[in-house]
């Protein structure tokens, strides 16, 4: 249970991967081949992608694999070193709630009016994808801090 | 109570539009500016952004849905998905005429769709801009609805014009405005459909070199708002606000008409091959969009229909 | 007074190490919190908008595209066939690593997975023969730069779509410039080598059979970009479209050609491009809602006017922007500075009359300068934390390539022919 809460973040968004890539080549067979293009394969690949890019933010935070200038920091004593990395973590907490969490809900709640342009689907269902994945990212920088994951704050590597 | 500092209170307008600078949109916007500006005495502070900078069309509607201080220039294919009787105003041969359709923005009935999308939370500031006359740009010729079958047709990503290129019988593709070049010269696509001016503007005539005047959607465009926003300005500044809107949507009709002058000349110049085709062709094909249509009002087509004979009596 | 408070608190936080995405996040917050005319929620939305873009769609095909190049088998190939043709050679190995990144770079949009691979599988064999690892190491860095200008490129994508540009105008206008480098970097290499000893004893050319056994072999991988290319080219597929395609052809390489992959890889695979692209998008997202605040205040208009009104010239233009990128690309990630600055140099690059297409090119390669230089440069963080070598170390053998890298732009910048010819034919 615990394992499939850990990594379902992958495992949705491989998934919608894997469905954006089947859609798109779908849709190049039947426009060229059958002359007859699908009209909704835009909108709905867009829609995983969204899914797929905020799903995959917990991803890449589980795998410390966030793009930062350490430069500075690698500067500095080990001690502040370490203090500055914790810091950086409480920030990006801070901010995945406030921005990610709390203002993305926001917007998808308030946002049902607007809708897709050929299926007409609530964004509601898109923008869900921004509070969601970072509901998923503050889980795993929970864990960090419970168990003291040294290794983690210094970006020696990931969470398993 | 307005006290003597309110009353100098300046509002920030922000105006946003996809056309670029140039464009007879663009021109009605500068115009709007100096005319609002001028006769608020400065209370009224335009901020234009053109070329979808303060982002794409549903982006910005939704923007004004939050309160923010923005007046979109958007269509009513595009209104359809908050108000759906208001999408008729875009389908294909519902007028005959331009003025029909500034006529119908006048009735009645206008002001009951107008009140259902303030209960949404946006609203109509002027409906007054004249966006031109759609035709259609191919590859290969088109006399008839008959030549048309089969034929990918790019048209903009909305249900309107989906179902109106299928209904006379093309393949629509929707693509976005900037791909539609490169997509006809690849062969991705056969043709390409909107005012002339923009098929110009987006070069569509150095890779398609027939012209079809098919006419086949005749657009006013309304200038929308959030009501947020637009609660917030003193009854003297919205006022000023609407009127000048107006004044400039006139002011841009006549630009539109030149622009479609000078371009066709252009066009022939370039060798473009230019058919008037049989629009009652085109238009019988076109009575099916109430069919495809299910979203709209049972008796949307005999509400226009008596709309537009009662001013064609009244005249 | 906002907004240059919010410049800042960008530059400080990234600083600190938080993310970059993360910062210009932040910062953009603290934009909106202040700023009445725009709900908060707001930024939200123009993050969104930064990734939902059909053409942007593409760059997460052409990681995955390049990731699953090591998963089936591909990579392989490449290596085999890049040594047939040039492992013989004095320096063989450091011109097997050139070409390898041309190969790889008509499969894959990204230089950082090209780098990696290069440094995990090349390197090692490179100090076998008595290259110093920082050589290699810098060699496979610069060398990995070939990877985003031959398309697909991830970078042509992004200033394709941010700029308006055709994409495919893009993908064409890359392959002379590409090649082009990729041959300065040969001669450059085979005279460092000849003048350092890098494996100048003589050996046997690859017997005609081998050469064939290996393209044989390779053939289908090479066919890859061509297909692509073509598709283009014969309106088959979009650029967005040929990178679902690309992905498929991978697979059906690694599934029933070389039958190297499992399931279990596939998964993997996917897992790792996500993890990429994710990282990718969520820079590309808050560079979009850092570069609309920018519009809002009309920033752009002002510089516009601001440089046109010093510079008269085209070519001083040009020259001016690529020591501002160059010195710019030392302190702040590539990607970012493309996404923020593609929209205030294009009105720019118009008014002065140069073709978009042509700028792009000269663009790309200005930024990757950056990503090769200290402070702060991601593949040089890249490769040489792959394979534990001094960044002290790495400067020293870098800068020949670096002196090479500004020699090519240059001829770029101001022979637009070779960029512009091609397309033109096409
Ligand atoms: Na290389
Ligand atoms: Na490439």
């Amino acid at each position: 249970m615990k394992r499939l809460i850990n990594n379902i973040d992958d495992f949705l968004s491989a998934v919608a991967l894997a469905g954006i890539i089947l859609l798109i080549s779908l849709n190049v067979f039947f426009r060229f081949v059958l002359n007859n293009p699908i009209t909704w394969t835009e909108e709905i690949s867009l829609a995983l992608f969204i899914w797929l890019v905020f799903v995959g933010l917990s991803s890449a935070m589980k795998t410390n694999s966030h793009v930062g200038i350490d430069y500075f920091v690698r500067k500095l004593p080990e001690r502040w070193r370490f203090r500055l990395q914790v810091f950086r973590l409480v920030f990006i907490f801070a901010l995945t709630l406030v921005v990610f969490v709390y203002w993305g809900a926001a917007f998808a709640i308030h946002g049902v009016a607007k809708v897709t342009p050929v299926l007409g689907v609530s964004y509601t269902f898109i923008t869900l994808a921004v509070p969601v994945g970072s509901v998923l990212v503050l889980y795993h920088l929970i864990r960090v801090f419970i168990r003291k994951d040294r290794d983690y704050v210094n970006q020696e590597r990931g969470i398993e | 109570t307005p006290t003597a500092t309110s009353e100098k209170e300046v509002f920030t307008v922000n105006i946003a539009y996809g056309n670029q600078p140039g464009e007879p949109v663009d021109q009605v916007a500068r115009k709007w500016k100096e005319l609002a500006e001028e006769r608020s005495d400065g209370r009224l502070d335009f901020h234009i952004y053109p070329s979808s900078q303060l982002g794409s069309e549903a982006d910005v509607v939704e923007q004004a849905l939050f309160g923010s201080n923005v007046i979109i220039f958007t269509g009513y294919d595009f209104l359809m998905n908050f108000v759906q009787d208001l999408g008729v105003l875009t389908a294909p041969y519902i007028v005959d005429d331009v003025d029909d359709l500034f006529y119908l923005a006048e009735t009645e009935w206008f002001e009951e769709q107008r009140k259902e999308l303030m209960d949404i939370g946006f609203d109509i500031v002027s409906t007054n801009t004249l966006y031109g006359e759609r035709h259609l740009m191919t590859t290969r010729e088109v006399l008839t609805p008959d030549d048309l079958r089969g034929m990918k047709i790019r048209v903009p990503n909305n249900q309107m014009y989906i179902n109106t290129f299928s209904v006379l019988g093309a393949s629509p593709t929707p693509l976005p405005l900037g791909d539609m070049y490169a997509s006809l010269q690849q062969g991705v696509i056969d043709g390409a459909e909107n005012p002339i001016p923009v098929l110009e503007a987006s070069k569509t005539n150095e890779v398609a070199k027939y012209l079809a005047l098919t006419g086949h959607t005749k657009i006013m465009s309304p200038w929308v708002s959030g009501t947020d926003f637009l609660d917030e300005l003193p009854d003297d500044l919205l006022e000023i606000l609407r009127e000048t809107g107006d004044e400039a949507g006139e002011y841009g009709k006549n630009i539109v008409y030149e622009q479609e002058e000078d371009v066709l000349e252009l066009f022939e110049e370039q060798g473009i091959i230019i058919n008037e085709v049989d629009q009652d062709a085109f238009k019988e094909k076109a009575e099916r969009i109430f069919e495809v249509t299910p979203e709209w009002s049972p008796d949307l087509q005999q509400t226009i229909e008596e709309l537009l004979e009662n001013r064609s009596t009244t005249q | 007074m906002i907004l240059a408070i919010t410049l800042i608190l960008m530059l400080i936080l990234m600083m600190m190490n938080i993310p970059v995405a993360y910062a210009m996040i932040a910062a953009c917050a603290f934009y909106f919190i202040f700023n009445d005319s725009f709900a908060n929620e707001i930024l939200i939305q123009r993050m969104m908008s930064g990734i939902e873009s059909f053409p942007l769609l593409a760059i997460v095909f052409f990681v995955t595209a390049g990731i699953l190049m090591n998963y089936t088998g591909i990579t392989e190939r490449m290596l085999r066939f890049a040594q047939v043709l040039t492992g013989h050679m004095t320096g063989g190995l450091a011109k097997v690593n050139v070409l390898l990144s041309v190969l790889m770079g008509g499969l894959s949009g990204s230089n950082i997975a090209d780098a990696a691979m290069q440094s995990k599988v090349l390197v090692p064999e490179m100090t076998k023969r008595n290259y110093p690892p920082a050589f290699s190491t810098a060699l496979t860095a610069a060398t990995s730069l070939i990877t985003p200008i031959i398309p697909p490129g991830i970078a042509l994508i992004m200033y394709g779509y941010i700029g308006n540009v055709s994409i495919g105008q893009l993908f064409m206008a890359g392959i002379v410039p590409g090649l082009m480098l990729s041959v300065i970097f040969l001669i450059l290499v085979h005279f460092l080598a000849k003048k350092r000893g890098f494996e100048v004893e003589k050996k046997p050319a690859a017997k005609p059979k081998e050469i064939l056994f290996a393209s044989k072999d390779a053939i289908l991988a090479i066919l890859l970009p061509i297909i692509i290319i073509g598709g283009i080219r014969f309106g088959v597929f979009s650029p967005t479209e040929a990178g679902a395609v690309a992905v498929i052809y991978a697979l059906l390489l690694g599934f029933l050609i070389y039958r190297k992959m499992t399931g279990r890889d596939l998964f993997e695979a996917l897992k790792e491009s996500v993890n990429l692209t994710a990282t990718i998008m969520i820079i590309i997202a808050a560079g979009t809602a850092f570069g609309w605040i920018l519009t809002l205040e009309q920033v752009p208009q002002f510089l516009t006017e601001y440089v046109t009104g010093y510079i008269s010239s085209p070519a001083i233009f040009l020259f001016v922007v690529m020591i501002f990128l160059i010195a710019v690309g030392t302190l702040i990630e590539g990607n970012v500075l493309l996404i923020i600055l593609t929209p205030i140099l294009l009105p720019m690059v118009n008014s002065f009359g140069i073709d978009p297409v042509h700028f792009g090119l000269f663009f790309i390669l200005c930024l990757s300068v950056g990503t090769i230089t200290p402070p702060v440069g991601t593949i040089m963080f890249t490769t040489a934390a792959i394979t534990k070598v001094k960044i002290e170390d790495f400067i020293k053998e870098v800068w020949p390539f670096w002196l090479a890298l500004i020699v090519a732009i240059l001829l770029i910048a101001y022979i637009p022919a070779i960029s512009l010819w091609l397309p033109s034919i096409l």
